[in-house]
């Protein structure tokens, strides 16, 4: 059992970083909350463990969320203190890019449904579809429709992004 | 063979698919430009959503062990365990109140025998003498409720009249009531034990055994009191007239035997104006005022302690 655990920590702790970072936005606190989940999951050891983590990030994401003005105000300070610097392995000009390049992908993100958010992120995190299906509330049959329209937006709404972008740099 | 829908091509490429669906589709694909085409599309644009979602990632960073997170579970645990306990005592002590409070009005519009409720706690005694509002528990008796309806008469006797005294205890006659001053007993005659007495306020207390209850302030009448049987504080009435010439009454004792005398009355211990009295009760020891008083007064402060009870 503990081998089991060790070997899901592995497979999943990432994915459940980077699930939670989408619905938070902060680095740090969705590591705090994977850790939580993990705990959580050392606590109760459920049956089917793998969509119960997605299933506790989930909620502690939409805790998360009740106080998400809070939290805003919080970032802005963190992101203002001169101790969160760029890696020294990358220069200051590809940071810059990179975070342009985030900063779109989350805009277009936010153009999709919550339920077509929640699939992309469940299916992107490695869930299978019927697990998908458990936590979203959504029919097995349903969730490739679900993905499909989910991913055509996704690349549809950055590729608007680019061009608005490309606009404003010409005018 | 028709086309194979479009959110049945992701399905298969994210192998959500039976392994017999996936040689149905595979086969139309190896014979079809059209869908093999879209299924190119398809994982393109599956690809391109990956890396999109990629970029919102955030830095890389070491995990911290599955060992650590075990031991601050563990850490924690403890505290969990002690929160759960505490949750458990609150419940329990909480269930018990509610039995305790259940069966204190039950047996409070009991006894029609004029049996006692078995007393179970020690109880304060009146106002001035332990009952604080902080600590009272306070209930109207559910025989004073059943009165307040049925009766309409206003307070004015001082005490209560023969005929509504509670029967003896021990099932005997009760003998002639005292009604008079000039007649008191000095000390407590043990013959006249579950029988109203009446008594000078001076010698009240040594009487009862205790300072009866009353509205500090006011000019007593007469003090009653009815000893108890098995060496319990007794029940006493406490008349007292106002500079208006109003009569009050303070009735403290067991809450059984107080709400029967109240019943008995038939007035319920309503006022002048039709109000119900106002009652405090602490385990098994009742405290009632009957009659009109002004504002600033004892009733009015148990009325606020009632209603602040409620609330709670």
């Amino acid at each position: 059992m503990a081998d089991e655990l060790e070997e899901l920590y592995q497979s999943t702790y990432t994915a459940v970083v980077r699930y939670l970072y989408r619905k938070v936005w902060d680095a740090d606190r969705a590591e705090d909350l994977a850790q939580e989940v993990f705990m959580r999951l050392l606590a109760h050891r459920p049956e089917k463990p793998r969509a119960w983590i997605f299933a506790v990030a989930a909620n502690l994401a939409r805790d998360e969320a009740r106080s998400a003005i809070r939290r805003r105000r919080h970032l802005v300070l963190m992101q203002s203190e001169p101790g969160v610097l760029p890696s020294k392995a990358r220069d200051a000009e590809e940071q810059v890019e990179d975070d342009e390049q985030s900063e779109q992908v989350k805009l277009a993100l936010g153009t999709l449904s919550t339920r077509d958010q929640e699939v992309l992120l469940l299916w992107d995190a490695g869930m299978s579809y019927p697990e998908i299906a458990e936590q979203s509330g959504l029919a097995v049959g349903a969730i490739g429709t679900t993905l499909a329209r989910a991913r055509r937006r996704l690349v549809e709404a950055h590729e608007r992004q680019n061009y608005h972008e490309a606009d404003v740099a010409h005018s | 063979m028709s086309h194979i829908l479009e959110d049945e091509l992701h399905a298969y490429l994210d192998q959500a698919l039976s392994r017999s669906r996936c040689v149905v589709i595979e086969s139309h694909l190896a014979s079809c430009g059209f869908c093999s085409s879209q299924r190119d599309a398809i994982a393109a644009l599956r690809d391109q959503t990956t890396l999109l979602l990629g970029t919102l990632a955030p830095a890389r960073r070491i995990p911290v062990s599955l060992e650590e997170l075990n031991r601050r579970q563990l850490a924690r645990e403890p505290r969990r365990q002690r929160t759960r306990r505490a949750l458990w005592a609150a419940s329990l002590v909480g269930a018990l109140g509610l039995g305790y409070g259940i069966r204190s009005v039950g047996s409070a519009s009991r006894a029609p025998d004029g049996t006692p409720a078995p007393l179970a706690t020690a109880v304060a005694a009146a106002a001035g003498q332990g009952m604080s509002p902080s600590n009272a528990q306070s209930v109207v008796p559910a025989a004073m409720r059943v009165s307040h309806r049925s009766a309409a008469r206003p307070v004015t006797v001082t005490a209560p009249a023969p005929d509504e005294f509670i029967p003896a205890r021990d099932g005997s006659a009760p003998p002639s009531v005292e009604s008079s001053t000039s007649a008191l007993p000095t000390d407590a005659d043990p013959g006249l034990q579950g029988y109203w007495r009446t008594v000078p306020w001076d010698k009240a207390e040594d009487v009862a055994g205790k300072s009866p209850a009353r509205i500090e302030g006011v000019p007593v009448e007469e003090v009653q009191v009815q000893p108890s049987r098995e060496g319990g504080s007794p029940m006493m009435v406490v008349a007292q007239r106002l500079s208006s010439g109003q009569v009050i009454q303070t009735i403290e004792g067991p809450a059984a035997d107080v709400s029967q005398l109240l019943s008995r009355r038939g007035d319920g211990g309503l006022d002048s104006a039709g109000r119900p009295a106002e009652a405090m009760q602490r385990g098994d020891r009742m405290l009632v005022v009957t009659g009109e008083l002004p504002p600033d007064s004892l009733r009015a402060m148990i009325r606020r302690v009632n209603a602040a009870q409620r609330v709670k």
